[in-house]
């Protein structure tokens, strides 16, 4: 199968879910099926496809070709995620009604970019498409998803359960149906565990300590899900993207993306530099008493100024380094209506040779 | 109401955030002749915005920092704060747990506030996208939480840094449409899950306005002359621009005053907006 993932990653506000959107089109102009995820909240791509996108894919009619997209709730992922991970009702229904996650579940860190991952590993193997792209949370944020997964397997260790289970006891909780493991508990630890009860109090840590039984019992889940978020992440099908435009704090983030993926052997397959504004042809020169002189004049020197800034963002790039992704860049598009936009970017990257199918990543 | 003492400043990301916030630090520190940045993370792009500007104290808060520090005030011992934040199995549980980092970044602005009694405390909160979960977490805390020193530590903060009566909360947007609808929405769920109504809106990077009579001339001016074509295009396009915000500032209306701060075509300096923040 050669479903080829796209993940597309940058800082905010550089136009990432309407590059998504327009990669998306340009896809669907060669003629391959593609759908876009996104897991922005801000509804940008249903802005940008001009229709009520929801959980499930839709599919989009633009520029005479037609693309599918879809837009998991992160508000409710997790539940998903819940209902996904504890085959057992009973199981279930006892995560969701602890109060650590009744109150809390929602703002685990990382989880929504890992349940999107999860949810797409079905969009990539159902061989419906031949180019999936993923349109990632904005910010430095989007690499949570390489770091949770081992977060998590690190957690759920038996030894950190263990310790847990322990604090629990210290608190007082009977947790009857686990064998003793008193005996690895060495008197520092005890000591530590007391504290720790100490501060959270004797119920939080019965109902944190009762939230890592469940995920103990869901461990080879979990581990199913990380080795298959893993594998996807590092498959040579899947390509990374990463969007900058010209402004400091997005390019910081970019050469951050940049330096990052690298390292963790996901090297990026282009660096985007969104939103440029070339340089100029020659203003026209208007008699200095001409009345339009004021108009011209002010439009001439923020356009100048645009223009310098795209120049010093592409010599900003020149200095990353190297990781042997291709540069390219894409206008600012001035028009209004968003489908306007989305279509001449789309127009921009049709031209781009690392996007044909035959390109390696 | 006196000059709040805290100003917590959000958005989503890539609004020009760190730079709104840098310009108000700069601002209080001009007017009130002390303040602290306080950036979580990462704070370059703030300290890029103040371009050296040494009247405001920068303070870059870290997650692991925070943590070990919110431990120390809670058992008033550093060195078994240490010890349990290099316990392993303790370590992974902190990194892990939901919320905890929310709280313990939280705690250190209630810290810092009370280090820097005279100083005004803002906040460059980071761009998750979801502000609203981040500020919710001491009081969802606090319900889980019930009763001890962890559970004290929330109403500290909930009093001191999630107080409408002390702190102030600055949403900053841009002129675009959909950018305004997600600081709408931001704002309703401030005032309707937080119970901390938005002080203040930022219109960040608003297009400065055509002259209609001008741009009129360079319409008839440009059926003759080619070469002002483009420039007309420019020109239109801008115009259309500041009809979108005129529109932005429509759907802001009635949650908080909006202060518009132009577009700057460059990356800014804190020094270069702080006029523009007037109100």
């Amino acid at each position: 199968m050669n479903t080829r993932l796209w993940i597309v990653v940058g800082g905010g506000g550089v136009g990432k879910t309407t590059t998504s959107a327009a990669l998306g089109v340009t896809f669907a102009k060669q003629g391959r099926r593609s759908l876009v995820i996104t897991v922005d909240p801000a509804r940008r791509l249903a802005d940008a496809l001009g229709v009520q996108l929801g959980v499930e894919a839709t599919r989009v009619q633009i520029g005479g070709v037609n693309l599918d997209a879809r837009m998991p709730d992160s508000r409710r992922s997790v539940d998903h995620f819940v209902d996904w991970l504890w085959v057992d009702a009973d199981a279930r229904k006892r995560v969701r009604d602890n109060p650590m996650y009744r109150e809390l579940g929602d703002a685990l860190a990382g989880v929504h970019e890992l349940v999107s991952l999860a949810v797409l590993e079905r969009d990539v193997q159902s061989g419906m498409y031949d180019d999936v792209i993923l349109d990632t949370a904005p910010s430095r944020h989007a690499l949570e998803l390489f770091d949770y997964p081992q977060k998590l397997i690190k957690m759920l260790d038996e030894r950190t359960l263990r310790f847990m289970i322990g604090l629990a006891r210290i608190a007082g909780a009977a947790l009857e149906q686990r064998p003793d493991e008193s005996r690895l508990f060495a008197w520092g630890k005890r000591r530590a565990g007391a504290l720790v009860s100490h501060l959270v109090g004797e119920t939080a840590i019965i109902n944190i300590a009762a939230l890592f039984v469940e995920l103990e019992a869901a461990r080879e889940r979990w581990l199913a899900l990380v080795q298959s978020v893993r594998t996807r992440l590092e498959s040579r099908n899947t390509r990374y993207l990463v969007i900058a435009a010209p402004s400091g704090a997005a390019l910081d983030d970019a050469a951050y993306l940049c330096s990052e993926l690298t390292q963790r052997r996901s090297k990026p397959t282009a660096l985007i530099i969104n939103r440029t504004h070339p340089a100029r042809d020659p203003w026209p020169q208007l008699d200095p008493a001409d009345p339009l002189q004021d108009i011209v004049m002010s439009l001439q020197r923020d356009s100048e100024r645009l223009g310098a800034q795209t120049q010093t963002a592409f010599e900003r790039v020149r200095s990353f380094p190297n990781t042997g992704a291709s540069v390219a860049s894409l206008p600012a598009v001035a028009a209004v209506d968003p489908t306007q936009v989305l279509l001449a970017l789309a127009e921009h990257l049709g031209a781009q040779s690392w996007l044909n199918p035959s390109a390696a990543r | 109401m006196a000059d709040p003492r805290i100003y917590l400043v959000t958005g989503k990301g890539g609004v020009g955030k760190s730079t709104v916030a840098a310009a108000l630090a700069l601002r209080q520190a001009r007017s009130s002749g002390a303040s602290v940045l306080v950036e979580v993370e990462d704070g370059r792009a703030a300290v890029r915005a103040l371009r050296g500007e040494s009247k405001v104290r920068v303070m870059t808060v870290t997650h692991a920092a925070a943590m070990q520090n919110a431990i120390t005030r809670l058992l008033h011992t550093r060195i078994l704060a240490k010890a349990i934040v290099k316990q392993r199995s303790i370590a992974r549980l902190l990194d892990t747990v939901p919320a905890i980092r929310e709280l313990v970044v939280l705690e250190e602005v209630r810290a810092i506030a009370q280090e820097f009694p005279n100083a005004s405390v803002v906040v460059d909160l980071p761009a998750t996208g979801h502000a609203v979960d981040f500020l919710r977490v001491p009081a969802a805390a606090k319900r889980f939480l019930h009763s001890g020193p962890a559970a004290k530590m929330c109403d500290d903060i909930l009093a001191q840094v999630l107080n409408p009566g002390s702190s102030a909360i600055f949403v900053v947007s841009t002129f675009e449409t959909v950018v305004a609808q997600e600081t709408r929405e931001l704002c309703e769920r401030l005032k309707n899950e937080l119970g901390f109504p938005a002080t203040s809106i930022v219109m960040n990077r608003a297009p400065k306005a055509v002259d209609p009579h001008a741009l009129a001339q360079l319409t008839e001016r440009a059926v003759h002359t080619p070469a002002l074509r483009p420039i007309e295009e420019i020109a239109r396009a801008r115009a259309a621009a500041c009809q979108e915000a005129e529109n932005s500032r429509g759907i802001l209306a009635g949650f908080a005053p909006v202060v518009t701060v132009p577009e700057y075509f460059a990356d800014p300096s804190a020094a270069d907006l702080v006029g523009e923040l007037s109100w």
